[in-house]
């Protein structure tokens, strides 16, 4: 093993000594041959990436006066060539959608050299690659861009870019409807023409997108501990189901922690879109949960969600609470004819692992749930600790997936072939979410994700605000902030209770009214 | 013979008049420079502070989408030298000059033949300059009155008629660059139209004028822009929230929009009465003496002296500010509160805390969590060691107001201190594309690459021996509750065990403060500070026994000071009139003062 190690050096120092004359396009003089892979930002090495994507300029980390790039197709019949004196390779995108075109299912080489101003030579660093994929992705990425703060906010703006270019549109701008806090978007089914979005404050409501038209609408009826907050729209397009819940915020004292976001309470409703009604969500188990984050498996037959005993019943949440709770997914069968739900079941008992698990969401063809799994809690955006878990649907077996890091994972969600992820990572700085993508070919098999190229690569360096909440669409949306505006001037549109006896228990209506830390806005609910 | 005479009176005239508007417009960028470079440093030091100029297209981008959002650029490109005050007092002297002489061009070009009195081209600038003693007055406001009178000028000095036809068209243009300044510009040409032009030049262009206006208004509100209407009609116009502000700022936009109507009436019939000029002068003289005594009158001291202590604050200054506030007391909360932030920061704060004023009690120890006090509030997490708080009010700091010094600084070091050196890069890499800050940053730069450097600085190895060891909940409500969490969990806090033991003082809870006496010698205290002494004597006065010192004793200098308090009240007692202002007279400096007159 050692005489292998040694002969691997030997042969490096061999290869880094070695001096040739290039034949390389543009390049005089001798390449030295470093052997080693550039230092490059974002790292696209050996990623897997859709034949659609907008081109992955990239930023090289690595000294010299100039810079020059070839990227090739692995049969080398097509080679795009970028000379920089900056760091900064950027791909013109006509070039870079001919190459991808060319590889599709096949590799793209990248070889990447710097010119040495002192030694006055090239230094040739080793190939890397991009595996390209046969399918592609949903070509428009929408997600919340806001600072990961705590309390306070300004500029809110819900975006929608495209995957295939770097165009990127608002959607909605919070700054024309009054600087009211705006969150939680959600497609039914990756669908441009139908989704919803939560308006706050004085513009409040819930806007839902149909078609042409956006409705305000103002789901909230007294059986519910707080307004309606994480949606998930049932694929029939007749039914939204949303978690109620009154979400508080606490500060960690420790520099390895930052912020607690938790519910005091938290439950289930179904808004029915045709009768402008809401019922909650019951089944026969009494004990005192916290239900939330639900998801529709893609028939519609079930409804997933996170659920974990309430840790108290008191209205003083302490820290050790927090700690203690761990919530498990947790599907209810649904029958959309009647609108009524079945016995609860178990499908991933986080709790037994001495996690907790958030946002189920299930793959397009039925057989995977992907959720966020933290050591507690529900809100895994702040936990560092945060992973991705993949469970088999059809097994029950389960297993922490490969692409996440040593920072956080979070909230993901799947493209509408089912071959794509995209999830907030925190894995760049630390602080910021931003939108990594990753192939998912099997069980077994998770390309290496990436993040959103950008047309300036050093954008993720300087940017401080998160993507929230990413969510593939299968095409643009023809909503402009301005439509949302003129909407937010109609009479919001009052939800019934669907069921008169439903009503909250004395517990929660107190929890529920405890009152929140001087300044604290509701941001997240 | 006798009209060539006249005429060369005549050009004297207009040459000794001219020379009279050069003094009065030298001396008024001397007024201005004075003003701002001996007096009034303190309203460049916070502009300043107010933002930070970033050279990334990100930063640029964000002011491009909006009308004005240039102009506004351009105001931050200048105001980011206010960090130096020689500089800053030149720019804005400058810029102001500059606004009266293109009004005097302007006068001149409407009427050449100098039938019109200078005078009214001074208000302008002498009002700018009134309104800009509020230190809420920033650059951008400046350079829009400057970009209205230029454009003007440019507008009226073209002979071409087409030319003259066409430029209305670049008002959409003029609007996105000047935003709701174009609308002082519009007013302007208006009254200058119906004053000076004649045939139908005099409505076609303002109407043509207006008819742009207003279709660029609705392109921009519908179309090309994401703004609210109001932010539409007056931004980058000033909002300060001062009424002397709003009511100067309309007087200035009223002077501006209806200078060619007061040229007008104020024209001369002749100008070969020489003695004219000399009215005009004594009027000039006036104007800047009027301007001189208000510049006097509206100076505001205690602003002054606070914004000073912020600077000195934000500079690490400590002992300078511990001396400027005890020799020019601020009565401000925020003077006050950075005053206990620089004894506690050369470790004082029990030993001096009663030298300043304390007219806020615990407010002035730590700020209440509102907007209000969102630029200063980490300083006093930052100094006890509870750096998790200090970086959520810096960085809640930064999502309201943007990126500013303070707060970019106060992110660097608290990243640094919590282990997040990626985060600290991405901080400096912004602060590096400054022109006044990538020399600091490239220093915290390096600790992040080296973090043992974190250590061996004096600031951030103090810092980082005082770091919460034990994990709780930080009180928002009752921020005074975090202090005895941080003293149990580190004993080496000793910074946060003063600022727990001013809070009793200052709420003179003299019976908890003693009980925390006993804490001090594990903490690594040889000796009592001053202020707990005297609190420790209170509590003897009243229940006739010590508390448990854990071994620590009282000086004779406090005991002695203490039989001189007594004394002196049992006499002074007998004027109860006088006795507190006796009292106060040697013995303002002593928790003994404060817990009986406070």
């Amino acid at each position: 093993m050692g005489e292998h190690l040694k002969m691997q050096k030997l042969m490096l120092l061999f290869v880094g000594t070695l001096f040739m004359v290039s034949c390389s396009k543009g390049i005089k003089g001798t390449i030295q041959v470093t052997g080693q892979k550039p230092d490059i930002f974002p790292d696209y090495c050996d990623i897997t990436i859709p034949p659609n994507i907008a081109p992955l300029n990239f930023s090289i980390k690595e000294n010299g006066r100039a810079f020059k790039v070839i990227a090739s197709d692995e049969a080398n019949d097509y080679q795009v060539t970028i000379n920089s004196k900056g760091r900064n390779i950027i791909f013109p995108e006509d070039k870079w959608k001919k190459l991808t075109a060319k590889s599709r299912g096949n590799k793209i080489r990248f070889k990447v050299y710097s010119f040495d101003a002192e030694k006055n030579n090239w230094k040739r660093f080793e190939d890397f690659f991009m595996n390209v994929a046969n399918e592609p992705i949903d070509p428009y990425l929408v997600y919340r861009l806001i600072y990961p703060g705590y309390y306070s906010w300004s500029h809110i703006r819900i975006m929608q870019r495209s995957i295939e270019s770097f165009s990127e549109e608002s959607l909605l701008e919070n700054q024309i409807l009054d600087m009211n806090c705006m969150n939680c978007h959600s497609f039914n089914q990756n669908n441009p023409e139908r989704f919803l979005v939560h308006i706050r404050g004085s513009k409040g409501g819930t806007y839902f997108i149909e078609g042409d038209k956006i409705t305000r609408r103002d789901l909230k009826i007294d059986a519910m501990p707080g307004s309606a907050t994480y949606p998930a729209w049932h694929p029939g397009g007749r039914y939204v189901a949303f978690s109620s819940n009154q979400v508080r915020q606490n500060f960690y004292s420790i520099a390895t922690k930052n912020i607690e976001v938790f519910d005091l309470v938290s439950s289930l409703i179904v808004y029915d879109i045709k009768n402008n009604d809401i019922v909650l969500v019951y089944d026969s188990d009494t004990t005192k949960y916290h239900k939330t984050f639900p998801s529709w498996s893609p028939d519609g037959s079930w409804l997933y969600f996170c659920r974990a005993p309430q840790a108290t019943t008191s209205s003083n949440v302490t820290m050790e609470d927090i700690m203690r709770t761990k919530y498990d997914i947790v599907r209810i069968p649904f029958n959309p004819e009647s609108g009524s739900f079945g016995e609860s079941e178990v499908v991933f008992s986080a709790s037994e692992i001495g996690k907790s698990a958030s946002f189920p969401r299930i793959s397009p063809d039925g057989n995977y749930l992907l959720v966020t799994v933290a050591d507690y809690g529900t809100f895994p955006i702040w936990h560092e600790e945060a992973d991705l878990y993949i469970i088999d649907l059809r097994t029950g077996r389960f297993k922490k997936m490969d692409l996440n890091s040593d920072d956080t994972e979070s909230y993901h969600t799947w493209s509408s072939n089912g071959k794509w992820l995209v999830f907030s990572s925190k894995r760049i700085d630390g602080r910021s979410a931003r939108p990594f993508i990753a192939y998912f070919e099997s069980w077994d098999k998770t390309g290496k994700p990436f993040v959103l190229p950008q047309k300036d690569p050093d954008h993720y360096e300087t940017m401080l605000e998160s993507f929230n909440i990413p969510e593939f669409v299968s095409g643009k949306i023809r909503f402009t902030p301005r439509d949302f505006e003129r909407a937010s001037g109609q009479e919001a549109i009052k939800a019934i209770p669907g069921n008169p006896s439903d009503s909250l228990p004395e517990w929660e209506i107190q929890k529920a009214e405890l009152k929140r830390n001087p300044g604290e806005k509701s941001i997240h609910e | 013979m006798k009209s060539k005479v006249s005429q060369i009176r005549l050009k004297n005239g207009i040459i000794r008049r001219e020379h009279n508007v050069y003094l009065f417009l030298g001396f008024y960028f001397i007024l201005v420079f004075s003003y701002f470079y001996w007096f009034a440093g303190y309203v460049l030091f916070f502009q300043e502070h107010q933002s930070l100029f970033v050279f990334s297209n990100s930063f640029i981008h964000d002011y491009l989408v909006k009308p004005g959002g240039l102009l506004d650029l351009a105001g931050k490109f200048l105001t980011q030298f206010y960090i130096n005050n020689l500089a800053g007092s030149v720019i804005l002297a400058s810029v102001l000059t500059i606004t009266g002489f293109i009004l005097f061009l302007s006068g001149k070009r409407i009427k050449s033949d100098w039938t019109f009195s200078f005078i009214p081209a001074l208000v302008p600038p002498l009002l700018i300059l009134l309104i800009q003693t509020h230190y809420y007055h920033l650059m951008v406001y400046n350079l829009g009155f400057l970009l209205v009178v230029s454009w003007f000028f440019i507008t009226i000095s073209i002979n071409n008629k087409r030319v003259r036809y066409l430029l209305p068209l670049l008002y959409p243009v003029f609007y996105y660059v000047a935003g709701a300044y174009a609308f002082v510009f519009l007013g302007l040409y208006i009254v200058y139209s119906l004053v000076f032009e004649e045939g139908k030049e005099k409505y076609i262009i303002p109407g043509l004028l207006l008819i742009l206006a207003f279709i660029s208004f609705l392109l921009s509100k519908d179309v090309l822009f994401i703004q609210p209407v109001s932010q539409l009609l007056t931004s980058p116009m000033p909002d300060v929230n001062d009424r002397t502000h709003k009511a100067l700022l309309l007087i200035l936009i009223i002077s501006v929009v209806f200078y060619p109507l007061i040229i007008r009436l104020t024209r001369r019939k002749t100008t070969r009465k020489p003695g004219k000029g000399i009215i005009e002068l004594l009027s000039g003289i006036l104007l800047f003496s009027a301007t001189i005594f208000l510049l006097i009158i509206r100076f505001n001291t205690q602003t002054a002296r606070v914004i000073n202590i912020e600077e000195l604050a934000f500079r690490g200054k400590w002992n300078e500010l511990i001396s400027y506030q005890e020799k020019y007391p601020s009565e401000n909360l925020i003077g006050q509160y950075f005053y206990n932030i620089a004894l506690s920061e050369t470790d004082q704060l029990c030993d001096r805390l009663f030298n300043g004023r304390q007219d806020f009690g615990t407010a002035a120890l730590i700020l209440e969590w509102t907007s209000d006090h969102l630029n200063w509030g980490s300083y006093s997490y930052y100094t006890t060691g509870l750096i998790n708080e200090a970086r959520r009010w810096a960085y809640e700091e930064m999502v309201v107001y943007g990126i500013r010094p303070q707060n970019m600084e106060m992110l660097v070091k608290t990243s640094l201190l919590n282990g997040n050196y990626r985060l600290t890069k991405e901080y400096t890499g912004i602060l590096e594309k400054t022109l006044f800050y990538r020399k600091w940053a490239r220093k915290y730069e390096k600790m992040a690459e080296d973090t043992s450097l974190i250590r061996s600085d004096n600031e951030l190895g103090n810092k980082l021996r005082i770091l919460p060891r034990d994990n709780f909940f930080i009180y928002l409500e009752s921020p005074e509750n975090n202090l005895p969490s941080l003293v149990d969990g580190n004993p080496e806090n000793r910074r946060a065990f003063e600022y727990m033991m001013s809070w009793l003082m200052l709420t003179k809870d003299v019976e908890i403060l003693v009980d925390n006496i006993r804490l001090m010698k594990n903490m690594g205290y040889t000796r009592i500070p001053r202020h707990i002494e005297e609190a420790i004597l209170i509590y003897y006065n009243s229940t006739g026994k010590y508390p448990d010192m854990g071994g620590l004793t009282i000086s004779n200098e406090t005991r002695l000071r203490f039989g001189q308090y007594f004394t002196a009240f049992v006499a002074a007692r007998q004027n109860p009139s006088l006795l507190k202002q006796k009292m106060q007279a040697d013995f303002s400096n002593t928790f003994w003062y404060y817990y009986q007159f406070k």
